[in-house]
């Protein structure tokens, strides 16, 4: 495995120079976009053609990498996920059956809200229990943007549709949640065997665009198209993107796919998010073993996540500080970290013991480009903001 | 007297103009300043974290995407940013708007939408008559001309008042056609409308005006209009690919996704008008355009209405007089029995020369008097704005010509023949 060269990584950066940032090549791409190419689509003059060529099939193609769809007409771009599931939830109408059964899990309100919606309005019912014959949608986060733990999607998955098929469930859909997860892993949807899947380019170190994947079988037979009414785009995700997608910032997105690339020399996702994974690693263990060790423990602080570092846990790591001394999260964020609930409310709510959900978790997120440097900057700060 | 546009000094703005291209497609989407671009750029490589969190790189970056919703708002001269909803198009802002007023309509409200119009107000607006159950009523452009030209329509407030009821609930058309390319008077219509309304015992009429096409040409003005909804895309008035919607008065805001880079690069657009005079206001940037685009508008049309092109066929969809009432959006057909041109044919062979660009379109609707336009396979359209210049035209009428011999000479078929 090849190791991270991180002075290379954030080299790529101009942010980083002085304190999420953008890859130059993408910043590049949407300025260039924009000086050159800016006319609208679809008429055969050159200019045109190479607005067109850019964001209808570079870009599909590109993003067609990172998830390893089958084909770039599986891809749709829209201005956020948060949109993008509310238009399929919304497309989804005539697909959904009075009595159906959705299985959400409670995660950021992108990945439930519409769902929920949608259940509304068709007659569908809401149940965080077990799949049963009824059971038609399962909605749940590769990993969660509080919790940081990546979940084994593919067991999770196949495990769902066999229990569904023994239980007489006539059709289940799967929609993935991969905002918080693809930052730090490699998606993979024809492997995992998923319907739908979401991904925002701005947690990708891309603009802020995001797109969705969803099955060439799904497209055809499940969702209906919410554009105006003489576009034919049956067979294609053009169909969820009513306005169409912001053309520079879809261009901008192709600079992503290089950049993971550039990360080994071996040109390849898997090599790139292996040397992140291991990377992030060395970031995880100073900073939960500082936060697990006695003298924190006795100051009451409480990770809310998984405790200990390993390849199934990325550097999101959200802590409380409970007990006699308690401190309310917002004492103790400064430095580029937050509190709050981060739209997770579900997780904060049901947390036990109970906290304050305005207040919520302090939540450090890091990535492949922060340094182990910075972990020990970081320490020490909240060492100062605990005593 | 509106002060002349210097050129040279407005398109220096603009790194795409200076490769001698001709964009005559701009009712698709206009060119980008550099300072719009350098906002975006700047955003994506300096402040690109979260909003509205507590430390300093946030604060800026929460500063920077409440300066284009104030910028959104000072285009739309609207009271309040509290009115403003910025998005990723207009057809989701207004996506967005009608879910949150279906709870406000009842079955059997009439609406009232303009025949031929673009989609994302139309649109918007069936799909809720759909929802709710109800009416929709077209207001039809007039023929001006029936005899010289059948295809010189334009909308007249004439024809739109008979449709108001007292069952009148929304009022929704465009200030200006991306076809079509007159500009209505929007503050009288709004007045008449609510005086007829009123008369007729309407008891709610919300008007909603979609500026998209009109935006790069005329200043908007919400109050002064007395309307209830305005729809703007940057992306036709020198910006990037976001838009705006006005909302006078709405229970809950309609929310609507756009990437905060986006919207930094608007706030560069208002700046790039007022360089355009040393006046240094909206009002004497958009009549210095105004003047501009009345030149380009009478070498176009001047050559277009000539009786050699009348005779060739040539007939404009569209108002046919170059005065303020109109923006340089000019579509056109060129009909014939056997020597018509298809209009994509027309847009082919126009754009194969090289170093232009313009498009068709699609377009029907039916006239006052009840019958459908008399266009068949769409209608060509060459749009052009403030930093086009007369010289452009020039060569854009060249190539008609030759465009219109060559074809003549063909017997390039047509199946539209003139319904006369």
């Amino acid at each position: 495995m090849h190791p991270l060269d991180v002075d290379y990584v954030r080299s790529q950066f101009p942010a980083l120079k002085s304190g999420s940032q953008v890859a130059l090549n993408v910043a590049d791409r949407i300025y260039e976009y924009l000086l050159n190419t800016n006319v609208q689509f679809g008429a055969d003059y050159s200019v045109s053609v190479e607005s067109t060529r850019r964001v209808m099939e570079e870009a599909p193609e590109a993003a067609k990498k990172l998830f390893n769809a089958n084909h770039p007409d599986e891809i749709a771009f829209g201005a956020s996920s948060t949109m993008h599931l509310e238009n399929l939830a919304r497309g989804m109408d005539n697909a959904i059956q009075e009595g159906d059964e959705f299985i959400l899990t409670g995660e950021h309100e992108a990945n439930v809200g519409p769902w929920k919606k949608l259940a509304a309005r068709r007659g569908a019912v809401n149940l965080l229990s077990l799949i049963g014959p009824k059971t038609r949608i399962l909605a749940f986060a590769a990993c969660s943007n509080i919790l940081g733990t990546v979940l084994p999607v593919k067991d999770i998955v196949k495990a769902a549709r066999k229990t569904a098929k023994e239980r007489g469930s006539k059709k289940l859909e799967i929609c993935v949640d991969c905002v918080a997860y693809a930052p730090h892993r490699r998606i993979d949807v024809n492997d995992w065997d998923v319907d739908f899947c979401a991904l925002s380019f701005y947690k990708v170190y891309g603009p802020h665009i995001s797109a969705l994947y969803i099955r060439s079988s799904s497209l055809r037979e499940s969702v209906s198209s919410i554009l105006h009414h003489f576009l034919d785009y049956h067979h294609k995700s053009y169909k969820l993107q009513p306005g169409g997608p912001g053309y520079e910032l879809v261009y901008g997105t192709t600079a992503v796919l290089p950049y993971l690339l550039s990360l080994t020399p071996e040109n390849d996702l898997n090599a790139s998010f292996n040397a992140i994974t291991d990377h992030e690693q060395k970031l995880i263990q100073p900073l939960l073993a500082f936060l697990t060790a006695p003298e924190q423990i006795d100051r009451g602080v409480r990770v809310v996540g998984e405790e200990s570092s390993g390849v199934s846990r990325v550097p999101t790591i959200s802590f409380v500080v409970v007990g006699r001394n308690a401190m309310r999260s917002r004492e103790i964020v400064q430095t580029g970290i937050r509190y709050g609930h981060f739209y997770a409310f579900h997780i904060i709510d049901r947390l036990d013991p109970k906290v304050d959900v305005d207040d919520g978790v302090v939540r450090i997120s890091l990535v492949h480009y922060n340094t182990v440097q910075e972990v020990e900057r970081i320490i020490a700060i909240l060492k100062e903001a605990l005593a | 007297m509106a002060t002349t546009l210097n050129l040279t000094q407005t398109r220096s703005h603009f790194p795409a103009l200076s490769s001698g291209y001709i964009f005559a497609d701009n009712a698709g989407g206009s060119q980008i300043p550099r300072e719009v671009v350098d906002r975006i750029s700047d955003y994506l490589l300096n402040t690109n974290v979260q909003i509205n969190v507590d430390y300093s790189i946030s604060r800026q970056s929460t500063a920077r995407v409440a300066e284009g919703l104030k910028a959104a708002t000072e285009l739309f001269n609207a009271a309040s940013t509290n009115q403003v909803v910025l998005g990723g198009s207009s057809t989701a802002n207004m996506d967005n708007l009608v879910r949150r007023l279906e709870g406000d309509i009842s079955e059997g409200d009439e609406f009232i939408l303009m025949d031929g119009e673009h989609e994302a107000n139309n649109g918007t607006w069936k799909k809720l008559a759909e929802r709710t159950g109800a009416l929709l009523k077209y207001w039809h452009p007039t023929q001006v001309i029936p005899s010289v030209n059948p295809c010189a329509i334009v909308h007249q407030v004439d024809q739109l008042l008979p449709l108001i009821s007292d069952r009148t609930r929304v009022v929704a058309f465009s200030a200006c056609s991306n076809i079509l390319g007159s500009v209505l008077p929007i503050k009288e219509i709004s007045r008449k409308v609510r005086d007829e309304a009123n008369a007729k015992g309407a008891k709610k009429v919300q008007i909603s005006v979609d500026a998209v096409a009109y935006a790069p040409h005329r200043l908007i003005d919400v109050q002064d209009w007395d309307i209830d909804f305005c729809m703007l895309s940057f992306y036709k008035v020198y910006g990037p690919h976001a838009a705006a919607l006005y909302c006078r008065s709405v229970s809950r805001q309609p929310s609507s996704s756009v990437a905060h880079e986006l919207v930094y690069g608007t706030t560069g657009i208002v700046p790039y008008l007022l360089s355009l005079t040393p006046l240094n206001n909206l009002q004497s940037t958009f009549d210095a355009i105004t003047l501009h685009e009345e030149s380009l508008l009478q070498t176009l049309l001047g050559f277009l209405t000539h009786p050699k092109q009348r005779k060739r066929g040539v007939m404009i969809v569209g108002d046919e007089t170059s005065d303020t009432t109109r923006v340089p959006t000019v579509s056109f057909v060129v009909q014939g029995n056997g020597t018509g041109i298809e209009s994509k044919e027309i847009v082919k062979m126009v754009n194969r020369r090289g170093g232009v660009g313009i498009r068709w379109y699609n377009y029907s609707c039916f006239t006052a008097t009840g019958i459908p336009l008399p266009v068949e396979n769409g209608v060509a359209r060459i749009s052009l704005v403030h930093y086009n210049t007369v010289e452009e035209v020039h060569k854009i009428i060249e190539i008609l010509e030759d465009t219109f011999a060559s074809s003549d000479s063909n017997g390039l078929s047509d199946s539209d023949s003139s319904s006369t």
